[in-house]
């Protein structure tokens, strides 16, 4: 067991005792180090004004580095243990500036400057992975960073400019890859300030233990819904356990039915394997939050957190995804439409915590579509989300599951709308009469992201777009023919 | 009257530090901002004797304040002071072009945020966990919050005027093809990115220097020394960039 913090602040060890475990990255930068460069904007993980990067081993290649584009001001101290941080300060050798920064300079692409710095980060992340990106790969990178003087063209721009290769640069990438390793040696974390705990175990032995001694302690997996309870509410936290450090909570693996998802594996490490399977899914997990909160959130946290607009709980009930829990030594599996009970409460008992989430694979005559419905195309919350899972025999529906987010307390299936189209054939005059089914399964509220109305108008108007693009697919595109071609057979 | 030069645009840029059209030049902070060296107002290292204000604000959009219990709020860790709009020793209006905005709530509160007290404390965090003691009691009022309320019940934030010209009416009834419909669209703030924020640091002889991020350093020079109720040459503001502005 190490009470030490430690982690690289660009060149630096830093090695920290006795810090309250609710301490932001972004205050200790800005604060402790005087690091300004790194701003505070909406302290919620949504403008992106406090990017920094996160790098890491990389899992599958040990003498790689990973370069994470995160949001500092929702990233807790503790969660830095045995990475590097790079700031904006770090970027500059000498009086050269390095080439995203001298892109930025020549494309005229900082007009007040207070976003720039994130920016800026997000682009040198994307470039030290990826130094030749396309538009598609910039935008993506840079959807989390808001700029209100209006000059997302000309960072775009500058953005999409190749970088050099930067004298030296490999030997630093070595020396940072034998301090981490070095970190990465030591044991778990635990250490307490104020009497405020914070512990990262390294095995599930250690985490399911210490949960029946604490069963109070809170669980921050990439902590990007959770830290807004400190930045927003004022809230300290008494206990915290981190889950970053679990292998086995982070581990991603398939077979031929299925794959398989630690509870604390971030999105940026499952999303090209989901992508790979259901292309629909992928999608829309581009548009989950953003890059930055997508390099930290977890698939365990947003269904732990039980929100009734997480965007993954309505894709993943579609699919039939099941949950393994363990509590103290047992492990029990559940479905993961039968986890959620009632407003943010959920099958989890005292102590117990999720391991693994499992997902089928599908069949070739199953689809899967999925519907996010918000106000912006990135980093917004949902106002309605739908998944519709489909299989087709002989034309006729022989399984479907349809769940909605934003529609109840919980993300839930849609049963009578389900139960009238199971054996049917798909057919405008069917779909109409599921519409009106609809009805029947959900009585959504109104809130600041729509209406009750709207809510039951749009959900209704995904059924028809999910029967309509079932049906042009089936005509249009040749891959996908098989759809139809194997109800024929069938 | 000095003749205009005709652009060289083969003259290397650096040979004319003003520009000149035709030639690209760079944000004159550029390399500030893309190096995080651009220092904004919450940038300044500030002296350790400075203390940190928080404002508690309204909940509600509309209501009469009956009573104010701050007794939770002054014994809370940290504080030092906490005011309300009583303590104010000078004008409590701060409206910058009409009278209308109050620095701190008087009778009645008129939006959601509205200042009502402010607390000092030791430290920002323990400043803002104060302002959540406070015991208001208030009745509430119902608020006007579309243009068709407003109009329904006569309730104008200005007098009325009319930008007219030529005669509307009769250039629509003679139209050959009208349209009709009504369109709806939502406000926006325009979400500038950097937080509200000013220092004030008091120097000898009752004198302020306040750095602020602001439009309108000589207007926050006056509002400040009105309120404080002190001349003008008290109070000097400083302004070296803002994060956003987006006019008026």
């Amino acid at each position: 067991m190490t009470d030490t913090i430690q982690f690289l602040l660009n060149d630096q060890l830093i090695s920290l005792t006795q810090v309250n475990p609710n301490l932001t990255l972004l205050k200790y930068l800005r604060e402790q180090q005087l690091k300004s460069g790194t701003k505070e904007g909406c302290a919620s993980g949504d403008c992106g004004a406090c990017t920094v990067v996160s790098v890491e081993i990389d899992a599958k290649k040990s003498d790689r580095l990973v370069y994470k584009s995160v949001n500092a001001c929702i990233s807790l101290i503790g969660q830095m243990h045995g990475k590097q941080v790079i700031t904006v300060e770090h970027l500059k050798q000498g009086d050269r500036l390095h080439p995203v920064q001298q892109q930025m300079v020549d494309h005229h692409a900082s007009q007040c400057g207070f976003c720039t710095p994130g920016f800026v980060m997000s682009s040198y992340a994307l470039h030290q992975n990826n130094p030749q990106p396309n538009r598609e790969e910039v935008v993506q990178a840079l959807a989390g960073n808001l700029c209100r003087c209006t000059g997302y063209r000309s960072i775009i721009d500058a953005a999409m400019q190749p970088c050099e290769e930067i004298a030296g640069s490999s030997e630093r990438e070595q020396s940072v890859i034998q301090q981490l390793a070095a970190i990465a040696q030591q044991s778990s974390l635990d250490f307490q300030s104020q009497q405020r705990r914070f512990f990262s175990p390294k095995t599930t032995d250690e985490l399911a233990d210490y949960l029946v001694e604490n069963p109070q302690a809170k669980l921050v997996a990439g902590g990007t819904d959770l830290v807004l309870e400190v930045t927003q509410n004022l809230v300290e936290f008494e206990q915290l356990v981190y889950l970053g450090q679990l292998e086995a909570l982070t581990t991603i693996y398939e077979n031929d039915q299925q794959i398989v998802i630690g509870a604390a594996a971030s999105y940026c490490d499952f999303e090209p394997l989901l992508k790979k399977h259901y292309p629909e899914l992928g999608a829309m997990i581009s548009r989950i939050g953003a890059t930055q909160v997508r390099n930290t959130g977890t698939l365990g946290g947003n269904i732990a957190n039980a929100s009734p607009i997480g965007d993954m709980p309505p894709a993943l009930i579609a699919l039939g995804a099941r949950v393994k829990l363990q509590q103290g030594d047992k492990i029990r599996e559940i479905a993961l439409q039968d986890y959620f009970i009632d407003y943010k409460k959920t099958q989890l008992k005292t102590a117990e915590f999720i391991l693994s989430i499992q997902i089928n694979k599908l069949k070739s005559n199953q689809r899967l579509k999925v519907y996010k419905l918000s106000k912006r195309f990135d980093d917004d919350i949902s106002a309605v989300l739908a998944a519709c899972f489909i299989e087709l025999e002989d034309q006729t529906i022989s399984k479907i599951r349809i769940a909605f987010g934003g529609m109840a307390a919980i993300p839930k299936r849609a049963s009578h709308c389900e139960k009238f189209l199971l054996g049917k054939s798909l057919s405008q005059n069917n779909i109409d009469q599921a519409k009106r089914a609809l009805a029947k399964d959900f009585s959504p509220m109104s809130d600041v992201r729509a209406s009750a109305d709207y809510r039951m108008l749009a959900a209704q108007n995904i059924l028809q777009r999910f029967y309509l693009e079932i049906l042009s697919v089936d005509q249009t595109e040749e891959d996908s023919c098989h759809l139809i071609r194997v109800s024929e057979n069938a | 009257m000095r003749r205009l030069k005709e652009s060289d645009s083969n003259k290397p840029a650096d040979k004319c530090p003003q520009g000149q059209v035709g030639h690209s030049r760079k944000h004159e902070s550029a390399e500030q901002h893309v190096t995080g060296e651009a220092h904004y107002t919450d940038d300044r290292v500030i002296s350790t004797n400075l203390l940190f204000a928080a404002v508690g604000q309204s909940p509600v959009a509309h209501a009469k304040i009956k009573s104010i219990d701050l007794s939770a709020v002054r014994q809370a860790a940290g504080v030092k002071a906490v005011i309300t709009v009583d303590d104010v020793p000078g004008d409590i209006d701060i409206g910058p072009v009409f009278p209308g905005d109050l620095v701190l709530a008087k009778d009645n509160l008129e939006y959601v945020g509205q200042p009502i007290f402010a607390v000092a404390a030791t430290s920002q965090e323990l400043a803002k966990k104060a302002t959540r003691l406070v015991v208001i009691e208030y009745q509430e009022l119902p608020p006007v919050l579309s243009i068709t309320d407003a109009l329904e019940q006569q309730s104008f934030v200005r007098p009325s005027y009319v930008m007219q010209r030529g005669d509307s009416q009769q250039g629509l009834e003679q139209a050959k093809n009208k349209l009709k419909g009504q369109i709806k669209i939502g406000g926006q703030e325009h979400f500038y990115l950097e937080g509200q924020v000013a220092i004030a640091e008091p120097l000898e002889n009752d004198e302020f220097l306040i750095y602020s991020s602001t439009q309108h350093p000589s207007e926050v020079q006056k509002l400040v020394a009105e309120v404080l109720h002190v001349s003008l040459n008290k109070v000097t503001v400083e302004t070296r960039r803002m994060g956003g502005a987006f006019w008026w």
